[in-house]
């Protein structure tokens, strides 16, 4: 690994920290060191100072007493002098001088008497000028009868000229009254004097202040002495210690005097009003200390200079070292990329070859000369169950069973004997669980350096599975061909392109005629078995598909005859190739019986229609049968009887009903097509089906304003919106939404092409659309389909639907379905419009008309016949009857009769209504006629329509037919 | 005197069938399916039932399979509205099963009543 830059730097910066914390530490301990030095100092010096006052204290307080004793023992003489009557002047003044001499550093020393007159004392220094009277310690002694010692003011004494301090105590006369005072001026250059003793260094200082702190006297005299004397002196400091009560402290200030700083300790005096205070200025004291500090800088400056010394070496070998070891990095860097590389390569050599090994469904083996393993790969153990290290050591052989090494060894005797490759050598050997594994050996010998076989190197793969395969797709093809050639079904296999015949089964030559060696090699329309155009049906669904199911095609066999084939068809691969493997049925006979299945289905239909219809119809006899009974019964009641009656009428009402039904299903309804409005038309026929549809389906109607109008039968348009009201309804047993709904539409050409049977223009679109179960794709193709019903048996015919889709197919329109099952079902009806307007002809029908007129009535049934003749002469008619086309000729060739209308049944023996009406023409040209029928195929053709005819379904009711009458004949 | 239950689809037939029996003096009660029929049948006693074979709900065919695990079961007369042979086909294919008559429609006063007095004749008066 390689120094980097960034390591240098670091190294540097540590050195340098290194170097730097070194001399921070000793500078720290030089410090520490001055600091307790100077403490030291300033210790040693408060110490000489308050010594020193000490020293003062006694040395003054010595002087003060000495003087004060003198003072006292002189005013003890005058006292007692006085005492004696008067004062011997001689006597105290020899008293006086002697006491003085004793006290050399007094500068005076005299008494006064009560005048204040320094009359006593040396004589000749006497001088009666001079009072003292004026003087504070005088007026305290004379005014202040008490023994005490006044102590005045620092002052210039009046007869010696020189600053002093007066002492000085009160003479009592006998009498107690002040007599004078006895005084000594003590020099303040004596004291000053006594200072100089006292070592204070060069610029040290001592002070005596009185107790006003006013200056008494200092050393050194300062040049202005003189005018501070009895000045108020001391620091700040000072002054605050004296007023905290303190008589003794020491401190640190700057002086007063001359500013210098000192260490002062001050002292009053133990007896007498002073305070002593000393000073050391730090100058002195501190020299010795300061010699100290240069003393360390010095060593400090040293040290700092020796460390960065040392350190700049100490740099210059590591950077020596660091380029050295970078270079040994580099070397050791290249040396283990090479070994890293050359390990990978053998690595990658090695893995890749394992992985190989590994991969390998093969087994890798090595033999020695003695036919031994000496190397197995790992995947031997897939192949034969035992382990690399169960393998080596042993013989191919003990993996086989005598024969098989039997016949191995037969198989190896002539390569072992010439040394030469194994090649693709079969062989069982017996796994480790017993079963039989079939190997293919394929090696190589190796030899030493002199050419001797050293033994040979292989691989063994495992054929077991391979072989199977091959075995089972040998079955699977033979079964193929055994399935083929014995089909119950037509196969052939051929080309896709050409329709080459290749293969072609029994089944399929039975069929077709063709032997399989006649169609072989023929292409199929070649053979006349089916035209190019039938094959180009099985080549177009086979390339869209890839294979084809259920083509029906046509076939031709040999000898010429039409056969359907039901053909499938898959593309396969065989033998490498892309072929067309071809499967038919002869579906011709079953062909054949469907269509007479179908036709038989169809009577089948009719025969349950016939029974449905039955049923109702019979209902509806029994009713009238029934209450025609019991009219009969109760003939003699009117009242019964019409009850009856009605009954009747609602039986064959609903039975007329049916049997429109039943016609407009067959188309052969007689069916009235009028202009009408569809919105009106269905808005009175939704009054009926709210009752039909139920409380449990909400039923809406929205009608399209100005709704287009359209032409067809009210009756049929009923039908259409019943039959989708029942089915919706049917469709919802739990209930949902119908609705209908009227639209204008108008389809271009392309909507109308989408919409078989319409043509470009105007529609009336009627939707029903129900929230019901819906119908599923299956259901829809078949739901207009006659009897088709998805409705349990009995409660529907199958003919809803496929009647709408008659009347709608009849009156021009279209019928569209859809639906999503589960969410409901939409019809969309669509009628092309009508442009004329619609007459109002329901005044026809609303009452029976009276008129009049003579009638020729034709019925052949009897019943019928005189019921109408009965109805007709009723309403004012003369009535003419006839029972057969015969009897009518013969009425009608009575020309004396006025006949102004034939009212004719349509099918009778004989001849029919219409030919029976052109013969009465012959004779009477203008007579009107009104045919009756109960099918409409029965009415005749546009041309056969001649003027003042009219047609009228059976049954008919009195109203309609009178109406019909009225109108014909006015 | 008897009491009869009339089940049919068709209210017209109902009404008709109760006016030839109450003629007849019997005490008639109708249903208009199968369904209510059989519920009559549970809460009431009844010596005979009318019943239509095809209709709605459950049909008389279901009636009549009812009926035929019933104990103590009422005398049947089942009126069958089509073609005569399909019905009687239908009912006997109904587990051997059969009315005790059947009679087709349309059905006429006498042969009702007829039915009737044959199934019931200790009921005549």
């Amino acid at each position: 690994m390689t120094p980097s830059p960034a390591i240098h730097t670091y190294f540097l910066k540590r050195l340098i920290a290194g170097v730097f914390t070194l001399n921070l530490m000793v500078i720290g301990m030089i410090w520490v060191a001055l600091q307790n030095s100077k403490s030291h100092h300033e210790e040693q010096a408060a110490i000489t100072t308050r010594n020193i006052s000490r020293v003062l204290d006694e040395n003054l307080s010595g002087i003060f007493s000495k003087t004060d004793i003198a003072l006292q023992v002189v005013c003890d003489e005058a006292e007692h002098q006085l005492k004696q009557g008067v004062i011997h002047e001689d006597m105290l003044n020899n008293f006086i001088i002697r006491q003085h001499s004793r006290l050399p550093e007094l500068v005076s020393f005299r008494a006064t008497n009560a005048f204040g007159d320094a009359v006593y004392g040396p004589r000749s220094k006497v001088t009666t000028t001079t009072s003292l009277a004026h003087r504070d310690y005088f007026k305290l002694l004379r005014d202040n009868p008490g023994n005490r010692l006044a102590i005045s003011k620092p002052l210039i004494g009046g007869i010696s000229g020189k600053w002093m301090v007066i002492l000085a105590r009160r003479i009592n006369a006998p009498d107690g009254s002040f007599a004078g005072l006895v005084y000594a001026g003590l020099g303040l250059e004596y004291l000053t004097q006594s200072f100089l003793n006292l070592n204070v260094g060069a610029n040290g200082s001592i002070t005596l202040l009185d107790t006003d702190l006013s200056l008494v006297s200092r050393y050194p005299e300062a040049a202005s002495t003189g005018s501070e004397i009895g000045k108020k002196h001391g620091s700040r400091q000072f002054h605050e210690l004296i007023k905290e009560g303190k008589t003794t402290a020491t401190y640190t200030a700057n002086s007063s005097v001359d500013g210098m700083k000192r260490i002062f300790s001050f002292r009053r005096l133990a007896n007498h009003p002073f305070y002593i205070i000393t000073g050391l200025s730090t100058r002195d004291y501190l020299s010795g200390w300061r010699s100290e500090v240069f003393e360390m800088l010095l060593f400090e400056l040293f040290f700092c200079v020796s460390t960065i010394i040392f350190a700049w070496r100490f740099h210059q070998e590591w950077d020596k070292n660091r380029i050295a070891q970078q270079a040994v990095y580099a070397l050791n860097a290249e040396l283990e990329e090479r070994v890293t590389e050359r390990t990978k390569s053998a690595e990658n050599s090695s893995q890749t070859l394992q992985s190989i090994l590994e991969c390998m469904s093969d087994c890798a083996w090595a033999l020695d000369s003695n036919q031994r393993f000496t190397y197995c790969s790992p995947n031997v153990e897939k192949l034969l169950g035992y382990t690399p290290d169960e393998m080596i050591g042993k013989s191919p052989y003990n993996f086989m069973d005598d024969e098989e090494e039997y016949r191995v060894r037969s198989a190896l005797e002539e390569t072992f004997l010439h040394k030469l490759r194994i090649k693709n050598l079969e062989h069982y050997s017996i796994s480790k669980d017993g079963r039989k594994v079939l190997l293919v050996s394929n090696a190589v010998p190796f030899f030493d350096d002199a050419g001797n076989l050293e033994g040979y190197r292989g691989v063994d793969t495992d054929i077991t599975e391979q072989k199977r395969a091959e075995e089972a797709l040998r079955e699977s093809n033979d079964r193929f061909y055994r399935i083929f050639n014995n089909a119950p079904t037509m196969m052939s296999i051929s080309t896709l392109e050409e329709g080459r015949c290749l293969e072609a089964n029994k089944r399929f030559s039975e069929i077709s005629g063709f032997s399989r060696e006649e169609i072989i090699g023929k292409t199929f329309v070649e053979a006349g078995l089916l035209t190019g155009a039938e094959r180009n049906k099985i080549v177009s669904a086979i390339r869209s598909n890839n294979y084809v199911n259920d083509l029906d095609l046509t076939y031709y066999s040999k000898s010429g005859f039409q056969m359907i084939w039901k053909y499938s068809g898959q593309m396969i691969q065989l033998d490498g190739k892309q072929l067309l493997l071809s499967s038919s049925m002869d579906i011709t006979e079953q062909r054949k019986l469907e269509l007479q299945l179908l036709h038989s289905q169809k009577l089948d239909a009719v025969g349950q229609l016939a029974g449905g219809i039955a049923h109702d119809f019979n209902n509806k006899l029994t009713v009238i049968l029934g209450c025609v009974e019991l009219t009969h019964m109760d003939i003699d009641n009117p009242a019964k009887i019409r009850e009856y009656l009605d009954e009747i009428t609602t039986a064959a009402e609903h039975s007329q009903q049916m049997t429109m039904q039943l016609l407009g299903f067959s188309r052969q309804q007689a069916v009235m097509p009028i202009v009408l409005d569809a919105n009106s038309c269905i808005a009175e026929t939704r009054k009926s089906l709210s009752h039909l549809i139920g409380e449990h389906i909400s039923f809406t109607f929205t009608p399209e304003n100005n709704l287009w109008y359209i032409e067809i039968d009210p009756v049929q348009l009923d039908q259409i919106v019943m039959n989708m009201t029942i089915n919706a309804r049917d469709a919802m047993p739990n209930g949902g939404v119908f609705s209908i709904e009227t639209h204008n539409v108008t389809f271009n050409q392309e909507q109308s092409k989408q919409r078989i049977g319409t043509l470009p223009g105007d529609y009336v679109c009627i939707t029903f659309r129900d929230t019901g179960t819906g119908i599923d794709q299956n259901t829809l193709e078949h739901i207009f389909e006659p009897f088709f019903t998805t409705k349990e048996q009995g409660k529907g015919t199958g003919l809803g639907l496929a009647t709408v889709h008659g009347i709608i197919h009849q009156n021009r329109g279209v019928i569209e379905v859809s639906s999503v099952p589960g969410k409901g079902t939409t019809f969309t009806v669509y009628f092309p419009r009508h442009h004329e307007h619609p007459q109002d002809n329901h005044t026809d029908h609303e009452a029976v008309q009276s008129g009049s007129g003579s009638i020729l009535l034709v019925e052949d049934e009897k019943a019928l016949r005189e019921t109408s003749a009965l109805l007709l002469q009723k309403i004012g008619y003369t009535v003419h009857t006839a029972e057969s086309p015969g009897k009518a000729l013969k009425i009608a060739a009575d020309l004396t009769l006025g006949l102004d209308v034939v009212f004719t049944d349509m099918v009778m023996p004989e001849m029919n209504g219409i030919e029976l009406v052109e013969r009465i023409r012959e004779v009477r040209p203008n007579i009107k006629s009104v045919f009756a029928s109960g099918y409409s195929t029965e009415f005749p053709t546009g041309e056969q329509m001649a003027h003042h005819t009219v047609f009228i379904q059976k049954p008919y009711d009195l109203k309609k037919l009178s109406g019909i009458l009225k109108n014909m004949i006015a | 005197m008897a009491r009869i239950l009339i089940i049919d689809d068709d209210q017209q037939v109902l009404k008709l069938f109760v006016s030839f029996l109450t003629r007849e003096g019997h005490e008639v009660v109708t249903a208009e399916d199968g369904k209510r029929g059989i519920k009559l049948l549970t809460d009431q006693q009844f010596d005979l039932v009318i019943t239509d074979i095809i209709m709605p709900e459950q049909d008389g065919l279901e009636v009549l399979m009812w009926l035929r695990k019933q104990p103590d079961r009422p005398k049947i007369i089942a009126v069958t509205g089509g073609s005569v042979s399909i019905d009687q086909e239908l009912l006997l294919k109904t587990a051997g099963f059969t009315a005790d008559i059947a009679i087709p429609k349309p059905v006429n006063y006498s042969t009702l009543t007829g039915a009737v007095r044959e199934l019931l004749p200790e009921q005549e008066k």
